[in-house]
């Protein structure tokens, strides 16, 4: 059963990606998401792998392999979608990051 | 696979090293996510890019395939019924052994090779021993049962059952008539040290015993590894027969 536990920064953008990217949702596509959301060249492949990784086994995503293409020299593709759990995680760190954006901005003013 | 009609894309003998070291279930989107970014690119940087892709991607997916194995447990833990992750986790079982016994061979002909070079002085009895032992070992796993094989994406539950029964009992499957079979490269290598290498050599007998005490490990170690497999595989193909 999925823990309950909230969702580092890495681990959001990578089920955002996840989520937005939709039925295309695999390793390079995902990377390329990831980085366009964190406006960086902010991780790895590698890290990417990792952070699915991590997500698969709390719950929040399932994988499957699609059929092979010549692009990629004949082999599969891994994709992700977001499950129930993922879903709540990620609806639950949105929520966090917006009253912590309502509590800081009498502050702050807006801080983007 | 459908090579003839894929474009030009990253040599094959580098993508046999990458697969080598990437655990079986990894191997068939790892490398066309490598592939596919070696062809994103601009002819110049292609190389560039793959080999530092590969450089940060293949130790991130080791470190992860470790900590699933460490955290996750064997392949028991994997849902029940799930032909496909079983098989994948079984995979991975036989490829860290594999990659085990390689990396172990490496480190032990290194030293073995320096001893003989005289930066290290330790007993050449033992030295020979365990090169010996490592190489019949690696022979063995890589010669004799084959590297891991990914689980190929289209297989029906049937063709899944029929996977384990054979090439994944193959790879996990040893027999005491194997155990001569080991010994040949052993053998041949104690002739080459007595005769050739090591003229006055002494601890032939104190050796043959050592080579024999560790083909004996590994014989019970791996006849061991065979009976968990096979625990393990009786309760998932009666799920899939009454499935």
């Amino acid at each position: 059963m999925p823990r309950s536990e909230s969702l580092g920064q890495f681990e959001q953008l990578v089920l955002t990606a996840v989520v937005t990217l939709g039925e295309d949702a695999y390793g390079v596509t995902i990377h390329k998401k990831v980085q366009e959301l964190a406006l960086s060249k902010t991780g790895t492949l590698g890290a990417i792998y990792v952070t699915l990784d991590r997500l698969e086994d709390k719950g929040y995503v399932s994988s499957s392999l699609s059929e092979p293409t010549p692009e990629r020299g004949g082999r599969a593709k891994r994709c992700y979608r977001i499950e129930g759990a993922g879903e709540r995680a990620l609806k639950q760190s949105i929520a966090t990051a917006r009253r912590i954006a309502r509590s800081i901005e009498p502050v702050w003013g807006d801080p983007t | 696979m459908n090579s003839s009609s894929a474009p030009a894309g990253s040599p094959r003998w580098m993508q046999a090293i990458v697969s080598a070291w990437l655990p079986p279930m990894y191997r068939e989107p790892v490398l066309g996510d490598l592939e596919e970014r070696f062809q994103q690119r601009a002819p110049g940087l292609r190389w560039y890019g793959y080999v530092g892709d590969v450089a940060t991607t293949v130790p991130q997916v080791l470190r992860s395939q470790l900590r699933r194995i460490i955290v996750r447990g064997p392949a028991c833990a994997a849902a029940a019924g799930d032909l496909r992750r079983r098989a994948e986790h079984l995979q991975t079982q036989v490829w860290l052994r594999n990659v085990a016994l390689l990396v172990g061979s490496v480190v032990v002909i290194g030293a073995f090779l320096a001893n003989a070079q005289g930066d290290w002085h330790f007993q050449e009895t033992v030295h020979l021993a365990m090169t010996i032992g490592w190489v019949g070992a690696v022979w063995r796993s890589y010669g004799i049962h084959g590297r891991s094989t990914g689980v190929p994406a289209s297989m029906s539950l049937d063709e899944l059952r029929e996977f384990h029964r054979r090439e994944l009992t193959r790879q996990m499957n040893v027999g005491v008539g194997q155990f001569w079979y080991w010994s040949a490269p052993a053998a041949f290598l104690i002739l080459y040290a007595w005769i050739a290498a090591v003229p006055d050599f002494r601890g032939a007998g104190s050796l043959l015993a050592a080579i024999v005490m560790q083909n004996c490990v590994i014989v019970w170690a791996s006849r061991k590894e065979r009976s968990v497999y096979q625990r393990e595989l009786d309760p998932t193909e009666q799920g899939a027969a009454k499935a």
